[in-house]
């Protein structure tokens, strides 16, 4: 046997007076097995931010399932919050998340300006693993908990949320699909229709959401998920939106007049002194959100063909065009807007609650 | 007759993207202004090669050749004659740049 050095016979002492006093303590104690677990308050440091029963931009028409507007207003008090110190995020009742709404959720907490280093707590959904999985798999629960991370496109199986401006990283996530969704087979059609909707999706960031920035500062986050045979692919920007920017086209009064006649009507008898220029501040009273981004989806649809730009629209929906299933969604401030093919009228939907920004998401049948 | 040559991912960037300066170094304009309209002005005959690089954007199509007759003062009919454009593996590539090609001629006329 090992003779004990006084190091050891010094710690053994220690510790034996450390468990005396212990168990002195508790003999005083009565344990009441049925009282309740003490509040989280008690036992985290920071401000609760309880995460939704489900996290989903998809559920807005009735109250029951409103889960839009509890998802936008759970990203906002993320970033409210968070941006004040310590917090313990509670996503122990979550038992189901969207992709698109972790990216808002993503945003929001890359968003918020953090005064100190401080690390906030995440607690686990306690009904669902795959939550937890989503949350780990997007980095969110990283995020939250204030560690840094870079992206290592080469040896990552599933990407998380990518944070980028500009069109940095748009290679690698074109690199990622045809490496890891389809294992390097895609052929070179396909690789073209990915290319331009995605070049063109992260182009239009800038002209749609931050029309006066530099290039470094049109900040986008992405997300790209494969579930069953669809890939999901969804870009958010926190920009004015669509139908802050569509306004200012030298089409959009022309096409306003073609595709919207009577509102285009109401506001000229309104407004007969003020010159057509002058009538755009009213817009907004006469068309809601949705049909401005219906509006901006069409492009220049008065033969006038003032405008060069607006191939964005036609690139993005050819990517749905062209594949079986495929659709488009397109979320911005108070307006929805959902396309399936070219021979289908879109689906225009107003929102209850603000988006901050335009989330463009594709869902697409792998061939 | 002169003919010349461009092959864009040797010649100009192995990744084209964007229409102007604003979204980088390898846009639309640049390619336009540096390399096309002055071999367009210079050679009786110019190719396009775009082979190399499968995922160009139509905002940098659109630039490079539709800016060609709204902005350089080419017509349809001239570049119909003079300019030829290939991609060997994606020719919806071509179908874009010959849509972009009569937007822009439809724009010009309609001013």
């Amino acid at each position: 046997m090992k003779r004990k050095t006084t190091e050891d016979q010094r710690k053994e002492l220690h510790y034996g007076r450390k468990r005396h006093q212990r168990e002195l303590l508790r003999k005083s104690r009565f344990y009441q097995l049925d009282k309740p677990s003490p509040p989280i308050q008690s036992l985290f440091k920071g401000e609760i931010i309880s995460a939704p029963e489900v996290i989903s931009i998809y559920e807005f028409s009735s109250e029951e399932t409103n889960f839009y507007t509890e998802t936008v207003r759970f990203s906002e008090r993320l970033e409210k919050l968070m941006a004040k110190g310590p917090c313990v995020v509670d996503f122990r009742q979550t038992r189901r998340v969207s992709a698109a709404a972790l990216v808002i959720v993503c945003a929001a907490l890359d968003s918020c300006e953090r005064d100190g280093k401080w690390i906030s707590t995440v607690l686990w959904s306690e009904v669902s693993p795959s939550v937890n999985q989503a949350l780990k798999r997007t980095r969110i629960a990283d995020k939250i908990k204030g560690k840094n991370f870079d992206y290592n496109f080469s040896s990552i199986k599933n990407l998380p949320v990518i944070s980028s401006s500009g069109n940095e990283h748009m290679e690698d996530i074109l690199d990622y699909i045809q490496k890891c969704v389809y294992e390097n087979k895609m052929e070179p059609e396909t690789e073209h229709i990915y290319g331009d909707a995605v070049s063109e999706t992260i182009n239009n960031v800038g002209l749609h959401a931050y029309p006066d920035a530099l290039a470094s500062s049109k900040r986008w986050w992405l997300l790209c998920d494969v579930v069953g045979d669809q890939l999901y692919l969804a870009i958010y920007d926190r920009g004015v939106g669509i139908p802050k920017t569509v306004l200012d086209k030298p089409w959009f009064l022309d096409s306003m007049e073609k595709v919207y006649p009577d509102q285009y009507g109401e506001m000229k008898r309104e407004f007969p002194e003020l010159e057509r220029s002058g009538m755009r501040i009213f817009v907004p009273r006469k068309l809601y959100d949705t049909q401005m981004i219906y509006l901006s989806m069409q492009g220049d649809v008065s033969g006038t063909r003032k405008d060069k730009h607006g191939q964005g629209s036609k690139s993005i929906k050819a990517l749905v065009n062209e594949t079986d299933d495929g659709k488009l969604w397109i979320f911005s401030n108070k307006g929805l807007y959902k396309f399936y093919r070219d021979e289908v009228a879109p689906e225009l939907y107003r929102l209850p609650k603000k988006m901050p920004g335009t989330l463009v998401q594709w869902n697409i049948k792998l061939s | 007759m002169t003919k010349h040559v461009i092959k864009v991912v040797k010649d100009f960037d192995p990744k084209p993207y964007g229409r102007t300066q604003a979204d980088g170094d390898a846009n639309g304009t640049k390619f336009r202004d540096l390399l096309l309209a002055p071999a367009l002005r210079e050679f009786d005959k110019v190719v396009v090669d775009l082979t190399g690089y499968n995922r160009y954007g139509r905002s940098f199509l659109d630039e490079a050749f539709g800016g060609l007759i709204r902005e350089c003062d080419f017509t349809l009919e001239e570049l119909e004659r003079k300019l030829e454009y290939k991609h060997d593996l994606v020719k919806s590539i071509e179908l874009v740049i010959r849509d972009r090609l009569e937007a822009a001629e439809r724009d010009k006329r309609s001013r």
